[in-house]
Parts: C-alpha cells; structure tokens; sequence
C-alpha cells in the first residue's frame, strides 16, 4: 500500500508518538518515493538539527528565507536519488509565517506596530494553537504551490500523534472564541448581556486593566484585533485542511517501535483515526534490533586475546541475539494483530547501527524500496 | 561497567532538590523514570509530590498508569505512604490566582465561572503557562520535602522557564508580578530547584538533551544533571573495549557493527555528556528488557 501511495498521492502524512525516529523516516519516504515522482518535497515542523545536517545544511541554511531548499546533485547522489528527481527538504520557521501572514493581512502601518509590540516578539509563541497554525498556513502553500508532485508531511512532535489532526478544529475554536470579540472595536452587546448586574464592575476592561497593568492591556488588545481582522481567512484555512486530510489524495503513515509507549501511542492514533474516518494505509515498525552475523576469524582474534575477553564477548553476541529475536517476535505479532483487526499494512524497519545522518537516511530508504 | 538501575537511582535521591524538573524528549523513558525516583525518594520517608501538566487530549496519563490510575487528580491525591500526585492544571491555576486577588467569594466564583474571562484566559498570550505555573506554587507553599515535576521537552519546559523574567518586564507591578517574584525566588535558586535531563545513549537525543540543557542554563535554571537511560549489556572492562575495537578496526569487517556499535555509541554519548557537565556526575541507568507479554499491549482496538 505504502509502495502505491507513493505512486499516487500529493501528500503523505506521517505521524507517531516522540522517539521513533519519525523525522528520519519522513525524509526516507521521501527518498524511497523519488523513484516514482518528479518532483518530491519532505517538510518537517520539528526544527530538526540533524535532518538538516543530514541533507547537508545546518539548521540556520535551511530555515532561513521561510522556502524549502531544493537538494543539489551531490547529496542526491550519495542518497541513492533518482537521476532527473528533484528532491525538496523544508523546515518550518514559525517567526518567518507569522510575519509574512501578517504582511498580507494587515496594511503596512498596522504590521510594523504589531511586530513592536514585546507580545508579539516574545510571547506570540504561547498563544494557544498559533504555532500549530503557522505549520498549518505553510503546508497549504506548499500544497497549493504546483510546485510538488507529492509532499511528504512530517508532523510535529505534539504530546500525542492525533495531535495535529486535532489543530484545524482547535484553531477554529480559538477564532470562534469570545476573546477575540471581547478585543473587537465594536463592542457587541454579549458581554454585558451575560453578566448580571452586580459584578458587571468587577467585569469590565478597567479590571483587567488594573490587574495586567496598561502595557499588556493595550498590547492584548491590539494582538487579538490583528487576529480577528485574519479571522475569516484562518478559519477558511482551517476548513480547507479538514477537508483536505481526509480526500482521496492524502495518504497516512504511522511510525512506531515496539517499546509499549510507542505501541500505546500508536493504538490511540488508530482508534482516534476510525473515529475521524481518516484511512491509516501503513504502519511502520521502526529501529528492529537485528542479529549479530557469525563471523569465525574475528571471534577466533578475539579467542586468541584471553579466554576470559572470549567468554564476555560470547556473551555480548548472545544478548544482541536474545534482543533482535524478542524484536522480531514483536514485530511479527504487531504485523499479524494490526492486520487482521485494522487491515493496515505492517512494515518493519531494521535499525541502522550507523552514526552518519546520510547513511541512516539511505539505508532506511532502501529497506523501503524493498516493499 | 555494569551499571545496576536501582543504584543509579538510589545515587540521584541525594542530590534531589526541593523542586526538580524532569525533562526530556518523548521515547527517552523520562516518565518511567521521575516515577521510580518518587517512589524511592518516599520510601525514604520524605514527603514527595508528583506532578505533570494537563493535557487536554483525554487520553490517559502514562505517569498516572504507572500508579495504577488513569489521571492524576488536580488535587493532590495519596499514592503511596509519603507520595502524592497531582495534575497542574491552567485552568485551576488561574481560578486559584483569580478567587485570591479578588477576595470576596462570591464575586470571584461569579468571575471565574464567566465564560467571557474564561475565553479570555484561554486564548490570551502566556496565560496558559501562568495557569500552571501559579498552580505550582500554590503547591510549592505547602510542605513536601522534595517536589518531582515530569515535563516533556516541548516549548512547556522553556516556556515556564522564561515566562517570570518575560512577564515581569511587561507587568512590573501588581499581584501577578508578586507571584512571579515569588516563583523566581524558587526557580532560579540552585538551593532549592535542579533540572534534570533524561537522555539515550544515541547520537540525536543526546545533541537534544545538550540543547535542552543549554536552554535551562539561558533561561538559569539551575541544572541538576543528565540521567543517561537505557545504558547498554556490556560485560567489559576499558581495556577489554579497547581491544576488541582494535581487533575490529584491523579485521576490515563490517560484519561487528551491530555488536560494537551499540557499546560505541554509549561510550560516545558519555563522553559528550560528561563532557558538557565537568563539574557533576552522569547518572547512568541501564536498560531494562519490558517483559514479551504486555496485559494491555496495543489490544485494546476498537473494533
């Protein structure tokens, strides 16, 4: 399934739990899939140091300019990339969105006082689902672009891996919100028409004032105006991306290891996508311990040393052997239970004993393309 | 070089501070962690408390489960003899500030439950992290000996870090700059408060704990120290190590990556490790094999 998703879909989605190397292999798909596609684009919302190092740009090359980089000839050849692909690799910059967002939305005047304001510079980050919005309003452009054939979409490392289906609704609610029309200039008459009589005073905006001080007032106020003037056009995002993720065009990847909070990870993402209706094509079982090859001239070196090294080092082989079986028994009964209950397809994913970004990179393309 | 978990837990318990953030990437086994260093830290008869943030998510709390219950109350609720947990909630912390600053009761409840202002603290900048942090210190007044605080290394950790010093420029007066001088008397004294960071013996999440660390200590945080989970079997000695890689680097084969390397990329998180904290120790926790049959093992798959 995996193999004809890459064949036929504009965007793979690949989510899971933190630490089972999710990014990686969103970059591996992306490798594997240049065998089938022209033009192939892999973005991450995690500021992953390395998945730039491994492409070779530090994090600061990549991010800059808010625009993927597209791949030159030589790291695409060491990456096993077919010749004539193009091969894009694009970390998100939260700051660069936002402003350009705000670029568009507001007249020059009101964009450079907000982008004055300590809340913007400092705090825009806290404000509830406004960094999942950003990775939100870049992925549609990237989307809408033209400018890929198939994007591979490597979702953020949230507390949990439904997360980021959860953020259209999540930023909607935010915008729907009251907070947003408590700060709008023309006041509407829900705010007094909630509140009887009596504490209306402790409940109008000089009370906030006095306890936030005017800095902050004034400042929160002029934040959430500038949202409320880009309403329309998040929610319509919002819309559109709900839509979007659950359209034929879109495929989904789970990654996961067996460790069991990964597997707990997985199986909420699972029954959570049954309930969206979101179709889970594949699950990838990551980093498979495998098992020592025999190998009689180095043991018979290591037997020449001292009879004690031997007997230690027979014993290190015996336990990597123990590990990679119980891995493989893991995984042999993950792929038979997921799919025979959820009809998804099971992959696993050796892992790669290597230290080399461009090495793990490709070897877990590889074992992709084997499929 | 055999490293024996109960011993390296054992050995953080007396550099425990008052207040300890435990943070870490999700998959480095940071949970598991902060709940086995409470519960050792208790049955030496101090008085602990466990605490995580609020997720809305609904689903269960992995730090809970390990205590046998799905989430952690917003009050805090007996454990074990001498263990308390608790779920620091945005919410609850604000309501807590806001029924304190506004001191008639009624007209505070009335305030609170007033879907306007709940909106409002919802959605405003920071005040999500004011929420749990004004929920924190609230328990930071009462009397526990040692407070263990299991955050992911989300923007959360950095965020309530960086939140007192940020808000304190924009409010410098008033009761909420009250209760952020008072969170800074804790947080940024090494007397009282050390972060910890829990990492794996692999190349990425030991640049991510270094990174994390070096985030604390801009923000200073006091930091406690690095706590390398999942230490590799190795039954040699040093020296032993240094021959096999010498018999493995003349032998040309690549046919030993997979027993060596593993040893290798421990000795190379250690190195780098130790490396950016000279002045305290690594604590070094090895690796526990989950059992093969797991009750709740990815069962429970609504058909």
């Amino acid at each position: 399934m995996l193999a004809e998703n890459l064949k036929h879909k504009r965007c793979l989605i690949v989510c899971g739990g933190g630490g089972v190397g999710k990014t990686t292999v969103a970059a591996s798909i992306a490798i594997a899939a240049t065998k089938v596609r022209d033009r192939v684009l892999v973005v991450t919302i995690d500021p992953s140091k390395r998945l730039a190092e491994a492409f070779g740009y530090t994090i600061e090359e990549m991010v800059k300019g808010g625009e993927p980089k597209v791949l030159n000839e030589e790291v695409k050849t060491e990456l096993g990339v077919r010749l004539g692909a193009q091969l894009s690799v694009g970390i998100l910059n939260p700051k660069y969105v936002l402003a350009q967002i705000v670029e568009q939305v507001l007249t020059p005047a009101q964009s450079e006082k907000l982008k004055g304001t300590v809340l913007y510079q400092q705090l825009s980050e806290m404000v509830y689902g406004l960094q999942e919005y950003t990775a939100y309003e870049w992925v549609t452009r990237m989307i809408n672009s033209g400018d890929y054939d198939l994007i591979i979409l490597d979702t953020p490392p949230a507390f949990h891996a439904k997360d980021f289906f959860n953020v259209p609704q999540k930023v909607a609610n935010l915008m729907e919100s009251r907070v947003f029309q408590l700060f709008s200039p023309k006041k509407s008459n829900w705010f007094t028409s909630m509140i009887s009589a009596p504490i209306q005073a402790a409940l109008n905006f000089s009370w906030i004032e006095k306890l936030l001080g005017v800095r902050v007032f004034s400042e929160s106020r002029l934040f959430f105006e500038t949202f409320n003037a880009m309403r329309d056009r998040i929610l319509e995002r919002c819309a559109w991306l709900s839509r979007f993720f659950s359209a034929d065009e879109v495929g989904v990847v789970a990654v996961s290891t067996i460790e069991s909070t990964a597997q707990l990870e997985l199986e909420g993402l699972m029954n959570f996508m049954r309930e969206k209706r979101i179709p889970l094509g594949t699950v990838l079982i990551n980093q498979l311990e495998q098992k020592p090859q025999p190998d009689d001239a180095f043991d018979a070196q290591v037997s020449g040393t001292s009879p004690g090294l031997y007997d230690k080092w027979k014993k290190l082989e015996r336990h990597q052997q123990e590990r990679a079986e119980r891995a493989e028994m893991m995984s042999s009964k993950l792929c038979a239970r997921y799919s025979a209950q959820a009809k998804v397809e099971v992959i696993p994913i050796p892992m790669v004993y290597s230290a080399h970004g461009l090495e793990i990179l490709k070897t877990t393309a590889d074992a992709l393309k084997f499929q | 070089m055999n490293y024996d978990r109960m011993n390296a837990e054992s050995s953080i318990l007396p550099s425990l501070k008052r207040i300890n953030l435990i943070s870490g990437k999700g998959g480095v086994g940071r949970t598991t962690m902060t709940a086995a260093l409470a519960r050792s830290n208790a049955a030496l008869g101090k008085k602990t408390l466990i605490a995580e943030l609020e997720d809305d998510s609904g689903w269960d709390s992995p730090l809970a489960r390990s205590f046998g219950v799905h989430h952690f109350p917003i009050e805090p609720r007996e454990l074990a003899p001498n263990l308390h947990g608790i779920c620091l909630s945005a919410q609850a912390g604000q309501e807590l500030f806001l029924t304190s600053f506004l001191k008639l009761p009624s007209i505070a409840q009335a305030v609170v439950n007033n879907q306007g202002v709940k909106w409002f603290l919802e959605g405003a900048p920071a005040f999500r992290e004011m929420g749990f942090f004004n929920h924190l210190l609230i328990e930071l007044r009462k009397n526990y000996d040692t407070i263990l605080l299991d955050l992911p290394a989300t923007g959360h950790m950095v965020g309530l870090a960086k939140l007192p010093k940020l808000l304190l420029k924009m409010i410098p007066f008033g009761p909420i700059a009250d209760r952020l001088k008072e969170g800074q008397s804790y947080f940024y004294d090494k007397e009282k408060t050390a972060a910890w960071v829990v990492t794996l013996p692999q190349t990425l999440p030991v640049s991510e704990a270094i990174d994390l660390k070096q985030d604390l200590t801009r923000e200073e945080i006091p930091f406690g120290g690095f706590i390398l989970n999942r230490a590799p079997f190795n039954p040699f000695t040093t020296e032993e190590e240094q021959i096999l890689e010498s018999l493995s680097s003349k032998s040309h084969t690549q046919k030993r990556m997979v027993d060596l390397e593993r040893l290798r990329r421990f000795r190379e998180a250690k190195k780098r490790l130790e490396e950016e904290t000279a002045d305290r120790p690594l604590w070094i926790a090895p690796e526990v094999q989950q059992p093969l049959e797991q009750e709740d093992f990815g069962l429970r798959i609504q058909k």
